[in-house]
């Protein structure tokens, strides 16, 4: 593949420079990114602010999703109350979020921190409570009958249950963070990878793009490999899903 | 109707770095209109012989004839029953029973009139509109035999039909059946490993050996059948009858020993 | 208020009302700048007033016809191209050997991400947001009906050989129906995903729309216009979502595959 990538960019002009960059250059933009400043910063420092959005706005959805999918799976009083509510914000798409976070906000990292957060959300959230809804009735009548009640009950019985689901939600929500970040920044950022991106379209220079394109890749599929083992360490019990 | 008949008959499938036999040699024949039942502990390969005569699987070695030409691949004069019903979900029971007919290219009319016959026969009438969801398991079950006797086959091939409906069910469908093939006649080639059906139902009632499956014994029911009028009395008195009992008893021990190896 | 009226209001409703009554007080008390957080009554009468009254060009109602035909016009390549591909691979093996490698990179890509190839490619205007439209739609069509068609059970195929069943009839009356329950829920995902792409590309790249619109608000600086837009874009997608639901379950009743 790469080779037919090479033939069809650098060496035959099949494909124009300009539309696609051969892995040549896509090579040297990579080293030269490296060391020197690429719209206005060098790559590490790209990645960095990237990173740190993501982050924030990763971290943040979850601390909230999961803890509300919970209490909405669990309580039907909480589930009623909040399930409209939630249903009828998620309709808005994050991204339709950003003209206002910038309003809100500036130009900056919280703009973008914000609008990850609310993407991040989502997911988490009805993951878990589809999962705390899925708890197998027998098992909680089981941890009832030897004396786990309220507070332990959910603890000790409701979320290990509900645990795979809820780590599938916060996969998702990796996941949607990074696709998030990239969209945010290229509206509204000066720095960072998304911004890259920008600046390397208008600068007409697919090799920028591409790299960008590759870091996100590698980052995200890092956090989730990340994921995956803290997964297995705390979930050490769960069968591999059957089907 | 026609005679099935087996020549020496293997199946062998590659697994891992060698080989599994499941059928060792089978030679038998069945003769016409005759219902013959195939039963044997699990894994011994009976499903596999039914898949062959039905043509949707090749034997490894040796022929398999019916009505003294070869199989070549699945088609309506082998129609089968399935475990589990096999109903288009997306067809009501009606278009079910006609789908086969209708790759015949039958003439609408006739193929109204063998719809109608068969719904009424299984007692499906007023339902052939539901969609199979909407019919008890039982009731699917007979969709589907009905949809393989429409097809007027020269043998019908049952592949532990009964096998995924409850005791209860079970022993309804088997008089049913009964009552059925009495009426409509014909080669059956069915396959079960419960005993108690076997002996029930079967004309010829074959055991296999367990895995590589062979012929054990042949037991030959119609003269005791004949004799004591099984198939016209209810099957809970044929179920306490002494000669159904020792028979019973007999194939039990065939397949225990097969079992405890 | 009487407690019969209390009791009779859904819970569902409690969480609107308290974020009206919070942020009506934030805004009052001048604990959040009027500049950056319309009361919520002027963000009401300007959704309303702009329906008939053009901002940034043009009324929201064209707008949000605009956006919306787009996305219909994305959302039927992206359809057109990925069913007849996601079936050819599901039963023809050479050609799911070349294309699915090529899938599994791409499609990790987000839409949005493909915008300044879009621009790159197309410049800024209706292809390169039906571009990235198609983007967002194509994957899930493609995988859906592609293990729609793969998970086709055995059982349903061998019945339909013993019963004589000519090739057509085999892809009409057995494959399709057995594998369109999971093509159609594809297509819901894809519908909404489309929807969420079409925004983002009108972030960015095209000059009308309610994307465009919003981003105008920002600049600007009328909260009040990009609230009422956000607005406007869920309404729609929420039909969006609903609608095709409907569908489906219309779709599986017709096909007898649920109660």
């Amino acid at each position: 593949m790469l080779l037919l990538w090479q033939m069809a960019t650098a060496w035959f002009g099949w494909i124009k420079p300009l539309f696609l960059a051969s892995p040549a250059t896509l090579w040297d933009a990579f080293v030269t990114s490296l060391r020197e400043s690429y719209g206005g910063a060098t790559l590490p420092e790209h990645v960095l602010v990237s990173l740190q959005e993501v982050l924030a706005g990763f971290v943040g959805g979850v601390a909230v999703g999961v803890p509300l999918g919970v209490a909405m799976g669990w309580s039907p009083t909480v589930g009623r109350t909040m399930s409209p509510f939630f249903n009828t914000v998620r309709q808005v798409p994050p991204l339709a979020w950003v003209p206002l976070a910038v309003v809100w906000f500036g130009i900056g990292f919280a703009p973008k921190a914000f609008v990850i957060f609310i993407a991040a959300v989502v997911p988490s959230t009805i993951n878990a409570f589809v999962g705390v809804r899925m708890v197998d009735r027998d098992l909680l009548n089981a941890a009832r009958v030897f004396g786990a009640g309220g507070w332990r009950l959910v603890r000790q019985a409701v979320v290990p249950s509900a645990a795979p689901l809820i780590f599938t939600g916060i996969r998702l929500s990796l996941q949607i963070s990074w696709t998030t970040v990239v969209a945010a920044e290229l509206l509204a950022s000066s720095a960072g990878l998304g911004f890259m991106m920008v600046n390397a379209s208008r600068n007409l220079q697919p090799e920028f793009i591409m790299l960008s394109m590759a870091m996100i890749g590698l980052l995200g599929a890092l956090m989730t490999q990340a994921l995956e083992r803290l997964q297995r360490r705390l979930i050490s019990w769960e069968e591999p899903p059957r089907e | 109707m026609s005679s099935v008949e087996f020549r020496s008959v293997q199946k062998r499938f590659p697994v891992g770095d060698g080989e599994l036999t499941a059928l060792d040699g089978i030679s038998h024949v069945v003769p016409g209109d005759n219902f013959a039942v195939i039963v044997g502990p699990s894994g011994c390969g009976k499903s596999t012989l039914l898949h062959m005569v039905a043509g949707l699987e090749q034997p490894s070695a040796g022929e398999i004839l019916v009505g003294g030409q070869p199989v070549a691949g699945p088609a309506p004069d082998r129609a089968v029953v399935f475990q589990k019903f096999a109903l288009f979900p997306w067809k009501t029971a009606r278009e079910n029973i006609a789908f086969g007919l209708r790759n015949l290219r039958v003439p609408p009319a006739e193929r109204e009139a063998t719809v109608h016959h068969y719904l009424e026969l299984m007692g499906l009438q007023g339902f052939g509109d539901r969609f199979p969801h909407q019919l008890s398991g039982g009731m699917q079950q007979r969709v589907a035999i009905a949809r393989a006797y429409a097809v007027r086959p020269r043998v019908l091939l049952m592949d532990e039909p009964f096998a995924a409906l409850d005791a209860q069910l079970r022993v309804v469908l088997q008089e049913n059946l009964v009552q059925l093939w009495t009426r409509e006649g014909g080669t059956v080639l069915f396959i079960t490993h419960s005993v108690d059906e076997a002996v029930y139902l079967a004309d010829d009632l074959i055991v296999m050996t367990r895995r590589p499956g062979r012929v054990k014994r042949v037991f030959d029911l119609r003269e005791v059948n004949a004799r004591l009028g099984w198939r016209k009395r209810p099957i809970e008195d044929v179920m306490q009858d002494p000669d159904y009992l020792n028979l019973k008893a007999e194939v039990w021990r065939h397949i225990k020993e097969e079992l405890a190896q | 208020m009487n407690r019969r009226v209390l009791r009779a209001l859904p819970l569902g409703v409690v969480p609107f009302l308290a974020l009206f009554v919070l942020w009506d007080l934030a805004v009052v008390t001048g604990w959040a700048p009027e500049s950056h957080i319309p009361r919520p009554w002027k963000v009401i009468s300007t959704f309303f007033e702009q329906l008939v009254v053009p901002f940034a060009g043009n009324t929201l109602l064209v707008d949000a016809a605009t956006s919306l035909g787009r996305w219909a016009g994305g959302f039927a390549i992206g359809a057109v191209i990925a069913i007849p591909l996601g079936l050819v691979m599901a039963w023809v093996r050479p050609v799911d050997y070349v294309v699915s490698p090529v899938f599994e990179v791409l499609r990790f890509i987000p839409p949005l991400a493909w915008v300044p190839f879009a621009i790159l490619w197309f410049g800024i205007g209706a292809p390169a947001s039906a571009f990235v439209i198609v983007t967002g739609v194509l994957p899930p069509i493609l995988i859906n009906t592609y293990f729609g068609a793969r998970a086709v059970p055995r059982a349903f195929i061998d019945a339909a050989r013993t019963l004589a069943t000519p090739a057509h009839r085999m892809f009409l009356e057995v494959l399709m129906p057995a594998a369109l329950p999971v093509i159609v829920g594809g297509i819901r995902l894809g519908a909404g995903l489309g929807w969420m792409s079409l925004i983002g590309s009108e972030l960015i790249a095209v000059r009308s729309g309610l994307g465009y619109k919003i981003v105008i608000g920002m600049q600007t600086f009328r909260p009040e216009y990009v609230i009422s837009g956000m607005v406007a874009i869920g309404l729609i997608g929420f039909a969006i979502d609903v609608t095709t639901r409907r569908l489906e379950h219309r779709m599986l009743l017709r096909l007898g595959q649920t109660a």
